[in-house]
């Protein structure tokens, strides 16, 4: 007791009494405040609240007992110690005492000397009391805050002790002598029953339960009850935390979670939930779900152009009309915003096909009339896309992959609904693919560039190549250039793409004239995008650089469709190219929009003929009007003509004939990879041996050119299968060896030989035939012919050969 | 025309020959070792040769036919039964000419075979017999035995010379016929060239 500043308050009658309690209480430190009665005795408490009370029983006025009341109902008086004093030893007198709140009771006569030892024994149990009231004050109030209430149920006596602020938690008004039921009329029966089953299962088996129950308040607790056994008594403990702001968040945040926060559509999440808990109906309906996907495609540029804050307003308000035409429509429903310009449409109830296309096609005509934001109006051009599940797709990705596929289709023009099919799906599938791999595709090595000759009409000879790109995919093969170059313009790889031919296009035109073959003409495709770019001349130029290319062999050809517009800029560009000193050529002529015009408008220097043309050209007559026009203005205008596709000799001939001077086809050679084709072009030209086959029967020919072939891989075949075509394909091949059939329809080998001796005496003619009789033995060696027995054989061709085996031909 | 004993040994001397000669070129072409033999021929009326053939195959059969002229003119005809010229086929084109293409290039196959195997027989009779034939590009039909030496140009008193043929490839044989469809005046040519030989055999004149 080192503390001067403790106080003590003697309220007594006896005056004596008085003193010598004080004389007992200054050695110990006290300073002493004294009252006669139990008036004053009040009163001096609330005016300096002591530490300690000493109180007499048995006053005039008020008693004691009454006094300790009073004490202990002021806010001060909760924990002082109170220490009654009396003279009556009876049992009625202390229990009153002790519930009126006395800490302790001295009878009289008082034992002084112990009197100090109690004190001191009191002021130290009232220190611990306080710090208990004082830590179970902060418990109440942390439970308060915290919204936990607590009670205890003694199942004997059957008394509730409720916590401070449990009344206040369950929205009640408190009460001292609250009873357990007491807590039923805020409950609904169900949830009612569902505490009282925690708490019998707690009874009966010792261990606690917990569950979520809701108030009818429209609160919801965690409630949790216990067993607990104090001092022999049994009872229940339970423990209640108010849960509601909890549940509240978890509720908004589920809901934020399943919806678009802009519109209050269900979003992406929220409508693979509905449509999971929608396709079991289905299912058991045996109907298709059918679900509408519409796009707002133009919300993209408004976004871009006009900002976010516009493209939300609009958003809303195309939520909000299709609200309010699905309940116009009075029919069920569904709409999620699936990504930020797509909204996807659940038709809930309806089964038949035509109700949901008019619904759709109404939905789509409420979006299409214009929108007001920002006193601008809008036409956001909605397209919609409708897919059945589970028909076309079932699960809620792939129905909304199939709804986009429908969506995309090319479909009538000005119809803005469309339908899901799986084969238009399998196109833009595989299109997708190829988007995806064509990225890769040029680091992996996967394209090449493929050459095919061009070859001088007059001696038919190389003079130069077009290379063709080409893309060997590896699971899914040849891709051919039509499908895969607009994926690459679409998906912006073209530039980078159009370098790389480009770069090695003239590495391998610079390499083939390091090697000594020449060519004039190395053609590269150019596409629109390519030409559209400014800086592309200087991409051509850092090409020809890096190569070392001369630019006088570069030739880049541009189709008649990115000329179509009289757009200055590509003519412009045109010119750049042209200064560079390379030359341009007019790709697939006769097939664009552009006339003949257009010819003498644009700097080109070669005119492609179109395949088509030149295919034709033999057997019909407008094809040819089209060829030989083309042809005659390109030649006064003093252009290259370049004749593309040619297959067959009416073909070239026709072509010859109208002065082409260029052709290019498989007649002459398929497009090959750069090692194959330079095999080809190693041969110098004019070294290589020519052979005209000349046989009735294909299985012959077929055989003499295998063998060749193998054994002379660098001879030059052409095979006619007549013999009233042989004189003419003489003339115009100019072969340096001809194998005669003799035994053909109409005129036999041996009239043939007899009519070309005359003019063509030292032509190398094998003469081939099963028919060895000594007579046309006899008339093959007086025309200069040489004989061979068929069949056709190893041995027979190597004979045929021989002559021309270790290079070098003779006669 | 009837043979004499002598002409029907010197002729058939003749044919053994040629067909010697065309089993070298067989050989060649099919890659595989052929023997071809000729164990009897004869001449026929166009019905006796028409009974023969429908007796012999009592299936379609296939026939390549080519055209000859000069001193002689004749029909010469190798017929042989459908069923066995798929083998031969296979061979003949060796690997030019994959399954799925086989078919059609049957037909062509097949003529050349009767092509080599014709004109072999040919040369060598037109070498030994002095005679000088040219011959035209060979044909090819399948048909039923009983029609094929009817038509436009069989004349009814054409005589068949009918060659018996025993083809062997791989222990697989064929059982053929030549037939050689003759008027008057190439018989009597063909008997004419048949004594002038025989007589040049009398005098060791074909001896090298």
């Amino acid at each position: 007791m080192s503390k001067i500043s403790l106080s003590a308050l003697i309220i007594d009658d006896d005056e004596l009494m008085r003193m010598m309690i004080a004389e007992a209480l200054v050695p110990l430190g006290f300073t002493i405040v004294e009252a006669e009665d139990g008036e004053r005795g009040v009163q001096a408490f609330s005016q300096n609240p002591p530490d300690l009370v000493f109180l007499d029983l048995l006053m005039p006025g008020i008693n004691g007992i009454e006094v300790c009341r009073q004490l202990r109902a002021s806010p001060l008086g909760r924990t002082v110690p109170i220490v009654m004093v009396t003279g009556q030893d009876d049992r009625e007198s202390i229990d009153q005492s002790f519930q009126a709140g006395a800490t302790d009771f001295i009878s009289k006569p008082i034992h002084w000397p112990m009197l100090s030892h109690r004190v001191r024994f009191i002021m130290q149990s009232a220190s611990a009391m306080r710090d208990i009231v004082q830590s179970e004050a902060r418990l109440h109030q942390a439970q308060r805050l915290a919204g936990l209430g607590s009670f205890e149920y003694e199942l004997a006596t059957r008394l509730f002790h409720p916590s401070p602020n449990l009344a206040a938690l369950l929205g009640m008004t408190g009460d001292e002598n609250a009873r357990l039921g007491d807590l039923k009329p805020g409950f609904s029966d169900h949830e009612w029953a569902l505490i009282l089953e925690l708490a019998t299962h707690a009874r009966d088996t010792g261990q606690s339960r917990m569950a979520e129950v809701h108030s009818l308040t429209g609160h919801s607790y965690r409630v949790q009850i216990e067993v607990f056994a104090d001092e022999g008594k049994l009872g229940l403990r339970g423990n209640l935390l108010d849960i509601t702001d909890l549940r509240v968040a978890q509720d908004h945040a589920a809901y934020l979670e399943r919806h678009d926060p802009l519109t209050g559509l269900l979003n992406h999440e929220g409508f693979v939930a509905a449509l999971d808990k929608m396709s079991a109906l289905a299912r058991r309906r045996k109907s298709d779900l059918p679900v509408l996907l519409i796009d707002l495609e133009r919300l993209r540029r408004v976004r871009d152009g006009f900002g976010h804050r516009v493209a939300d307003e609009l958003m809303q308000a195309a939520a909000s009309r299709l609200s309010k035409c699905s309940d116009d429509l009075g029919m069920g429903t569904l709409r999620a915003r699936i990504t930020s310009d797509e909204i996807a449409v659940i038709f809930e109830g309806a089964t038949e096909p035509e109700s949901i296309i008019e619904a759709s096609e109404k939905m789509l005509a409420t979006l299409e009339a214009p929108f007001e934001s920002s006193g601008q109006s809008f036409r956001l051009q909605p397209a919609g896309g409708l897919a059945f599940y589970p028909r076309d797709a079932d699960t809620s990705e792939t129905i909304l992959k199939a709804a986009r596929t429908a969506l995309r289709k090319e479909g009538e023009a000005g119809r803005a609904l469309h339908f899901y099919d799986a084969e238009s799906d399998a196109t833009l599938t595989r299109r997708l693919r190829l988007e995806e791999d064509l990225r890769d595709a040029l680091a992996q090595g996967h394209l090449e560039l493929h050459y095919q000759p061009l070859v001088r009409v007059s001696d038919r000879q190389p003079v130069g190549v077009e290379a063709l790109l080409r893309w060997h995919h590896p699971q899914l093969g040849a891709i051919t250039p039509t499908e895969f170059i607009p994926i690459a313009e679409e998906i912006g790889l073209m530039h980078e793409l159009g370098a790389w031919v480009l770069h090695e296009a003239c590495g391998q035109a610079a390499r083939w004239h390091a090697d000594g073959i020449e060519l004039d003409e190395m053609a590269v495709n150019v596409s629109g995008l390519q030409l559209a770019d400014p800086e592309f001349s200087q991409r051509v130029a850092a090409a020809l650089k890096s190569s070392g290319l001369n630019p006088a062999r570069l030739v880049l050809e541009l189709t008649e469709s990115v000329l179509v517009h009289d757009d200055l800029a590509a003519i412009e560009q045109l010119h750049r190219l042209k200064s560079l000193g390379l030359r341009l050529a007019l790709d697939d002529f006769g097939t664009g929009f552009s006339s003949m015009v257009s010819l003498t408008r644009l700097p080109i220097d070669v005119v492609k003929v179109d395949r088509s043309f030149v295919q034709a050209a033999p057997t019909q007559r407008t094809a040819a009007a089209v060829v030989e026009a083309i042809l005659a203005l390109a030649g006064r205008l003093g252009m290259e003509t370049v004749a593309e596709g040619v297959e067959e000799h009416a073909q070239f001939d026709f072509l010859t004939s109208r002065g082409c001077t260029t052709a290019q086809g498989y007649m002459f050679q398929r497009p090959q990879s750069a090692s194959d084709i330079t095999r080809h072009l190693e041969k110098t030209p004019g070294n290589s041996l020519k052979i005209l086959i000349v046989d009735d029967s294909r299985l012959s020919r077929l055989m003499l050119s295998t063998l060749i072939k193998t054994q002379l891989p660098s001879a030059t075949i052409v095979e006619v299968d007549t013999a009233t075509e042989a004189i003419g394909a003489i003339e115009r091949e100019r072969p340096d060896l001809v194998t005669l059939d003799l035994n053909m329809p109409h005129i036999s080998g041996m009239e043939i030989a007899a009519a070309l001796r005359p003019t063509h005496p030292t032509l190398d003619i094998a003469m081939l035939t099963a028919n060895f009789q000594d007579s046309i033995v006899q008339q093959a060696r007086e025309l200069n012919l040489r004989f061979f027995v068929k069949p056709i054989t190893e041995v027979v061709v190597a004979s045929i050969l021989a002559p021309y085996e270790k290079g070098g031909k003779s006669s | 025309m009837n043979l004499t004993p002598m002409q029907h040994d010197a002729l058939l001397e003749s044919f053994n020959i040629a067909v010697a000669r065309a089993a070298v070129s067989l050989s060649h072409l099919l890659r595989e070792e052929i023997q071809i033999s000729v164990p009897d021929m004869g001449f026929l009326g166009l019905n006796d040769a028409t009974i023969q053939l429908c007796q012999l195959y009592r299936e379609e059969i296939s026939v390549v036919t080519q055209f000859f002229e000069g001193d002689i003119q004749s029909r010469a005809m190798l017929i042989t039964p459908s069923s066995s010229t798929r083998k031969i086929v296979r061979l003949a084109v060796g690997d030019l000419v994959t399954d799925s293409d086989l078919p059609e290039f049957e037909e062509e196959a097949i003529a050349e075979v009767g092509n080599i195997l014709l004109n072999a027989c040919i040369a060598t009779l037109a070498n030994q017999l002095r005679l000088d034939l040219r011959s035209t590009p060979p044909s090819f039909v399948r048909d039923d035995p009983k029609n094929i030496l009817s038509g436009p140009l069989v004349a009814a008193n054409d005589r068949v010379l009918m060659v018996h043929i025993s083809l062997t490839i791989r222990n697989y044989q064929i059982v053929a016929r030549l037939a050689f469809l003759l008027d008057a005046r190439s018989n009597s040519i063909l008997a004419t060239a048949l004594n002038q030989l025989i007589e040049r055999y009398a005098h060791g004149v074909l001896a090298a």
